[in-house]
């Protein structure tokens, strides 16, 4: 898999219909792989459907996708199937990908029919289990009695048992406490540098992103307001006005430099603390 | 003051609410609470006002305690925005001009006026929140209890919503809010930490956030602003705490 | 292709239809269900398909929503076919029993589409409470009849989003031969269905959490009072089943 390209695409739902609504209105970007990218915008900003045009799920209605070497402009796409399994996609609500009788039936739901020939498939299955955090036990439970929490780990582990070559999470870190997303930041960190793997987050959690990602959009109604890299989320402003909070680190930085305090953005807290007390002293 | 919720799990988890409370509960057992909170269980003694739930008063006890669940932001009974938010009302058999009024004028406050009769299913995550806490404040209960709901709210949509909240608390009410964001429990009066069935701490939110080491060390964190002031403070820069961003830089640099 | 937003049966318009009283609807559609059975010649049959076309315009609702239905039961029409070729029927009479369907199918759309689940459950309700000698829960059995009816909405909305699921894991159910729907079908029909009752114990449990009481009267805010139009209908009803009973000779 290589760049994703999205050239004037524009997706509306219901056409000619009194209940028509546009979702994305010109939207055009290029990504490279091997990066970690995110996307924040405010609810109803058009997030998803990002997530599902790259994945093949919707087509646009003008403009076209392209997807290393797939093109999704309306056409029938020949072994959609190679596609989708080369892109890992969480949903927002995980309960919504589960349709399984137990766990264990959940993670190795595509094996079979991808002819997916490994010889110890239920070692890979608790491997999945290991690298988001779970153990053996969660097997025979059912998924749709998992609290909130273990069904996003789950559907995590579901995506990442086929070593997609691009993973798509939406939404995830609602819901997760401290220890949980520090874990998270942890598996991405090896996924991008380890595997190599181009990482897509869509959030309204600009803290949490802005310890990660290496690029921005910032998505207001139906468009991209605008791209680039940390620089884009020190506007106080602009943030405000498309309904996004402004990460923690930058708005106490912010108002050092107000008052004339010489400190550096930094993006996690210690850094932070250490780069304070040097100027302080 | 009485208390108003006597809540206990076992021998050693014990809960006492009055009147006018806003509570954060965190930690690792908030679904089984929320799960003897609704069904009740072998082991639980719980009293709301001087009633006790059991499975035969369970309708007078859901008259004064409402729940915003997150497994039901996907399960709609009605058909449009205005159905949803109207069937408590009709279930108490308002008449037909109280329900319009009284809808009318609380989703201007939510801001949803404008949203009354599309399909709930087409709403973005924030408005279908919205949606579900207004449609439980409707009926005018005693206690709303919200179980991970606030983290899908936009940024401005939690400042209004935590601002109803805490109306509804001058005004009688309690506020239950499970939560796995510490951000979050800024918002509110008090904090209890309920880790592997027992009662971990309890008391007003700065003093709990203070016990910085036991809420790390189960893996809870604390909020960015009293995680700073903690690290300062153990310098020996500053000596109480500053919560807002423009005090603890004023409060860094006076030296 | 995955991009619809909701099956949700109701749809949100002011017209007409949308403004008749429940109780008289539920009256009129178990009348309407005595003529379909009842009705023997095609001239009856006819009349009231012509009387259910005229409902569909009026209802305002685009005629997309109601041709889905009916071009998605083509296989049907061609089975009817064959049965009454096989036991060597009439033309006429073939022709009735498809227009006998035809018109049971768009009648019940037309309800779905201008009724919205509570007036539904208001209605049931207020015409059961006569006839209520034994006191029992009319509120438990109206919300009951009512989520029979929604079954199969809310069969499609869940199988639309298992495919869906299933798709973003590879196995694309509108993109491939028909052999392999019906494979993909089969295996998981078992699913859906244990997926959509489990839903459907969710929206119970959802609307008694909401104060729901199986033997509490409730109140609706959308009906209206009984107005000339709804007389009209059930008069054409009325009209109708006077009709048959002639047709029969017992009048």
């Amino acid at each position: 898999m290589e760049e994703i390209e999205f050239n004037n695409v524009t997706f509306i739902i219901n056409e000619k219909t009194p209940l028509e609504k546009t979702i994305l209105n010109d939207v055009s970007f290029k990504m490279e792989k091997g990066k970690i990218y995110s996307f924040l915008g405010a609810s109803n900003s058009g997030k998803t459907a990002i997530a599902d045009l790259i994945n093949a799920l919707i087509v646009p209605t003008y403009g076209s996708v392209k997807i290393g070497n797939f093109i999704n402009d309306g056409r029938r796409i020949k072994n959609v199937n190679k596609l989708r399994f080369d892109t890992g996609y969480v949903f927002k609500n995980p309960y919504d990908m589960f349709f399984n009788k137990t766990v264990k039936q959940e993670i190795a739901f595509g094996m079979k029919y991808f002819n997916y020939k490994v010889k110890k498939k239920s070692l890979r299955i608790n491997d999945a289990l290991k690298l988001v955090g779970l153990d053996e036990s969660y097997l025979k439970l059912n998924p749709l009695r998992l609290t909130l929490v273990d069904a996003k780990k789950v559907a995590l582990a579901c995506t990442l048992i086929y070593n997609p070559s691009i993973l798509i999470l939406d939404e995830f870190t609602n819901g997760l406490n401290y220890s949980d997303k520090q874990d998270l930041l942890h598996l991405l960190k090896l996924l991008k540098n380890k595997y190599n793997k181009t990482i897509i987050l869509l959030s309204k959690d600009t803290s949490f992103c802005y310890e990660i990602a290496d690029y921005f959009y910032l998505m207001h109604l139906t468009k991209i307001v605008k791209e680039g890299s940390r620089e884009i989320l020190h506007d106080e402003e602009l943030l405000k006005s498309i309904n996004l909070e402004v990460p923690k680190i930058v708005s106490f930085v912010n108002v050092c430099k107000k008052k004339k305090h010489d400190i550096d953005y930094y993006t996690n807290i210690h850094d932070l603390i250490k780069g304070v007390y040097r100027d302080v002293f | 003051m009485d208390d108003y919720l006597k809540y206990r799990f076992g021998t050693d988890v014990e809960i006492n609410l009055k009147e006018k409370d806003f509570v954060s509960i965190i930690g690792n057992m908030n679904d089984l609470l929320i799960y003897t909170l609704l069904f009740g269980h072998k082991k639980c003694n719980i009293f709301v006002g001087d009633k006790e739930v059991t499975y035969k008063n369970s309708y007078e006890i859901r008259k004064r305690v409402s729940f915003v669940l997150y497994q039901h932001l996907d399960i709609f009974v009605g058909e449009t925005v205005k159905d949803e938010i109207a069937f408590g009302l009709e279930s108490l058999a308002l008449k037909k001009d109280d329900i319009t009024n009284l809808i009318q004028s609380e989703s201007r406050l939510f801001k949803l006026d404008e949203l009354l009769e599309r399909d709930p299913n087409s709403l973005g995550s924030s408005d279908k929140v919205k949606m579900k806490i207004l449609s439980s404040m409707i009926v005018k209960p005693k206690i709303i209890i919200l179980d991970n709901v606030i983290s899908e709210l936009d940024y401005n949509d939690k400042l209004l919503v935590f601002d109803i909240l805490n109306e509804f608390c001058k005004n009688g009410g309690i506020v239950i809010n499970f939560t796995n964001d510490i951000e979050d429990t800024l918002f509110g009066d008090k904090i209890i930490v309920i880790y592997d069935k027992k009662v971990i701490c309890e008391g007003k939110t700065i003093s709990v956030l203070n016990e910085d080491k036991i809420l790390k060390r189960l893996g809870l964190g604390l909020p960015f602003i009293v995680d700073l002031n903690k690290y300062f403070m153990d310098y020996g820069i500053i000596d109480k705490y500053q919560l807002t961003n423009e005090k603890l830089v004023g409060a860094l640099w006076k030296k | 292709m995955y991009s619809r937003n909701s099956f949700g049966s109701y749809y949100p318009i002011d017209s007409i239809i949308h403004r008749l009283n429940p109780i008289l609807k539920i009256f009129n559609f178990i009348l309407t269900i005595g003529i379909i059975i009842f009705a023997k010649s095609l001239e009856i049959n006819v009349f009231l398909l012509l009387f259910v076309l005229l409902l569909m315009m009026l209802s305002y609702v685009p005629s997309k929503y109601y041709l889905n239905t009916f071009w998605s039961l083509r296989y049907i029409y061609i089975l009817i076919a064959f049965i009454c070729a096989f036991f060597n029927t009439t033309l006429t009479t073939c022709m009735t029993y498809i227009i006998k369907l035809i018109t049971l199918v768009e009648y019940i759309n037309i309800l779905a589409f201008t009724t919205s689940p509570s007036e539904n459950i208001y209605g049931i309700e207020r015409l059961l409470q006569p006839i209520n000698f034994f006191f029992l829960p009319l509120s438990k059995y109206a919300f009951k009849i009512n989520s029979v009816l929604r079954y199969y909405p809310l069969f499609l909305t869940v199988q639309y989003k298992t495919f869906k699921a299933c798709a973003s894991r590879g196995i694309d159910y509108y993109n491939t031969n028909i052999l392999k729907r019906i494979s993909i079908f089969t295996k998981i029909q078992g699913n859906i269905r244990r997926l959509t009752s489990f839903k459907n114990g969710q929206i119970m449990f959802a609307s008694v959490l909401r104060l729901f009481h199986d033997r509490r009267k409730r109140s609706n805010y959308r009906t209206n009072k009984i107005g000339f139009y709804d007389l009209f209908f059930t008069l054409f009803h009325l009209v109708l089943i006077y009709a048959i009973l002639v047709e029969r000779g017992i009048l």
